[in-house]
């Protein structure tokens, strides 16, 4: 059955788009991602103008992000002194992001532009995932750890703040400034951008896990929601009947993955996700490389 | 439905031709409907032109969707991955381009006549914004562009049919793909004996987006800050009714 897309002014198959919901939400639910960095180049291989497919990703992820937030907030596992620090950065990131896009757009150059930053930071996160889930299979029954953070340059930064949910005292500047630049990525890659959040988090300021992908969720409702408006304004690229449609296969798809993933181990887990993430790399970085079908491409309109 | 909307649109169009003279005209024309609606189930859509001509004569219908501009890219490699080099924008060319005719058209008229009407695919004038381009680059361009709009099913690449039932009446199809513009369409037809234009009627088809379709895509340009905000709020509603029922079950 055909549906007619109202923005991205195309016809699809309405299986095909609630069946790409489900799956990714499958995933979703099944390695606790938000899925936004599958769901966008698979829009974009089905036919979706690249705008249409990251702006409307965003709104979709939104959606997503609330319903996940709500779990983790019953549980206390919202540290929300950090995502307001981390919301603040990601408003003015994501903000910038949307006015570059409209740039690179008017250049030209934006569908380059956004599949270039998928072959780089799904080729680099997927690796090192790989790399450390092979890790964690080998040495699974050495007893771990040292704790992750240590004291180094970023504890010299001012502006020191307590935050208690999180047992830190760190500078406020950093998680402005990973909120920046998780905004930026939001907004021209059409993904919440926990995939870089979350390592960032646990890595870099040191947070303890439990707290972490609660927190990541809450800044992502905002920063996302920031974007969906501004793409609105600026390139009238949010479907609203495409995100809904990836809505309904999202949720049920995210049942079935989170009941499916608790029967498995964590490493195994990460391992596959990993070997997802570098096959949707590789095929991006097929289809930037090989000689094209046709060398010209179309848009409506001129600049 | 077609067949029975084609005899009452004959025995209108009869009426119309008329055997008196006083008004008679010596073409008439009718489609089987005035306008295409762009609904959520829109997968394009056939309509059928219907024609009656007094006398002698080949007829030639040609139909233009509205204008539109349009900017084409060329890639090149360049350190190994393709990236966009230059562009040329052409503006006010046929967003959708169809002929039909009852024999080949350069049969029925000369050459000079088919690019004054721009009568075919190779006489749409489509030319670039900037004067300055490279005419041979242009030239390339524009076949890229024609191409696209022929794989797109926009612009047909070969005339359609188009039957004489008998000496008075005939009919042709036209096809309009599931991407096809909004707008104001404009249908031509032109009755020629020996090589000469007798008469040419134009006709108005409109071509719109209708119900929820429309009113999104209104809602999304004319009122863009609230549109975005709504689809917010949708998402965020979304959202908490997903939570809700993860938590019942």
């Amino acid at each position: 059955m055909q549906i007619y897309l109202p923005i991205a002014e195309i016809s699809v198959n309405i299986f095909l788009i609630l069946g790409m919901g489900g799956g990714v939400g499958f995933l979703s639910g099944l390695f606790g991602v938000g899925g936004g960095f599958l769901m966008t180049p698979l829009l974009i291989f089905i036919g979706i103008p690249p705008a249409v497919a990251v702006a409307t990703e965003a709104n979709q992820i939104v959606a997503s992000s609330v319903s996940g937030v709500l779990a983790h907030w019953r549980r206390g596992n919202v540290d929300l002194k950090m995502g307001v620090l981390l919301l603040l950065g990601g408003v003015i990131g994501s903000s910038f992001g949307v006015w570059l896009f409209t740039l690179l757009k008017g250049l030209g150059q934006i569908d380059l532009v956004i599949k270039l930053s998928y072959v780089v930071f799904l080729g680099i996160i997927g690796s090192l995932m790989l790399i450390e889930s092979i890790n964690a299979m080998r040495a699974s029954k050495k007893k771990q750890q040292k704790r992750s953070h240590s004291h180094n340059w970023m504890h010299g930064l001012p502006f020191k703040m307590r935050f208690r949910k999180s047992r830190l005292y760190i500078s406020a500047i950093l998680p402005i400034i990973i909120g920046i630049f998780v905004g930026i990525l939001s907004a021209i890659m059409g993904v919440g951008g926990g995939f870089v959040m979350v390592p960032a988090m646990i890595y870099l300021l040191g947070m303890p896990t439990a707290v972490v992908v609660g927190t990541s969720l809450f800044q992502i409702i905002f920063v996302t929601a920031n974007v969906t408006v501004l793409q609105a304004v600026s390139n009238y690229a949010v479907d609203i009947v495409l995100a809904l449609l990836l809505l309904i296969g999202g949720v049920i798809g995210a049942q079935f993955g989170a009941r499916f993933g608790g029967r498995m181990q964590g490493e195994q887990l990460r391992g596959m996700l990993a070997l997802i993430v570098i096959a949707v790399c590789l095929k991006l970085t097929f289809d930037l490389v090989v000689t094209p079908d046709d060398p010209y491409s179309f848009g409506v309109g001129g600049h | 439905m077609f067949k029975r909307l084609g005899k009452s649109l004959v025995l209108c169009l009869i009426l119309l031709l008329g055997g008196s003279g006083l008004h008679a005209k010596d073409l008439v024309i009718d489609l089987s409907a005035p306008i295409v609606q762009i609904t959520a189930g829109f997968s394009g859509t056939e309509l059928l032109l219907f024609g009656a001509k007094r006398g002698a004569g080949d007829v030639i219908v040609v139909v233009r969707g509205p204008l539109e501009s349009q900017t084409v890219h060329l890639k090149e490699r360049k350190l190994g991955i393709w990236v966009n080099t230059e562009h040329l924008t052409f503006s006010d060319l046929p967003s959708y381009y169809w002929v039909a005719s009852n024999r080949p058209i350069f049969d029925i008229l000369p050459a000079d006549t088919l690019t004054r009407l721009q009568i075919g695919l190779d006489e749409i004038q489509i030319a670039p914004t900037d004067p300055n381009a490279n005419p041979a680059e242009a030239i390339a361009f524009r076949a890229a562009l024609v191409r696209d709009k022929a794989r797109k099913k926009l612009y047909s690449e070969e005339t359609s049919p188009l039957l004489f039932l008998n000496d008075m009446l005939f009919r042709t199809k036209i096809n309009f793909p599931a991407n096809v513009s909004v707008g104001e369409f404009a249908i031509e037809t032109y009755l020629v004996r020996n090589k000469e234009i007798i008469t040419s009627e134009t006709t108005l088809l409109n071509v719109r987006k209708f119900g929820l379709e429309a009113e999104i895509y209104d809602f999304a340009h004319q009122q863009s800050l609230l549109y975005g905000i709504f689809a917010v709020i949708i998402a965020c509603v979304a959202g908490w009714l997903a939570n809700a029922a993860f938590r019942r079950s």
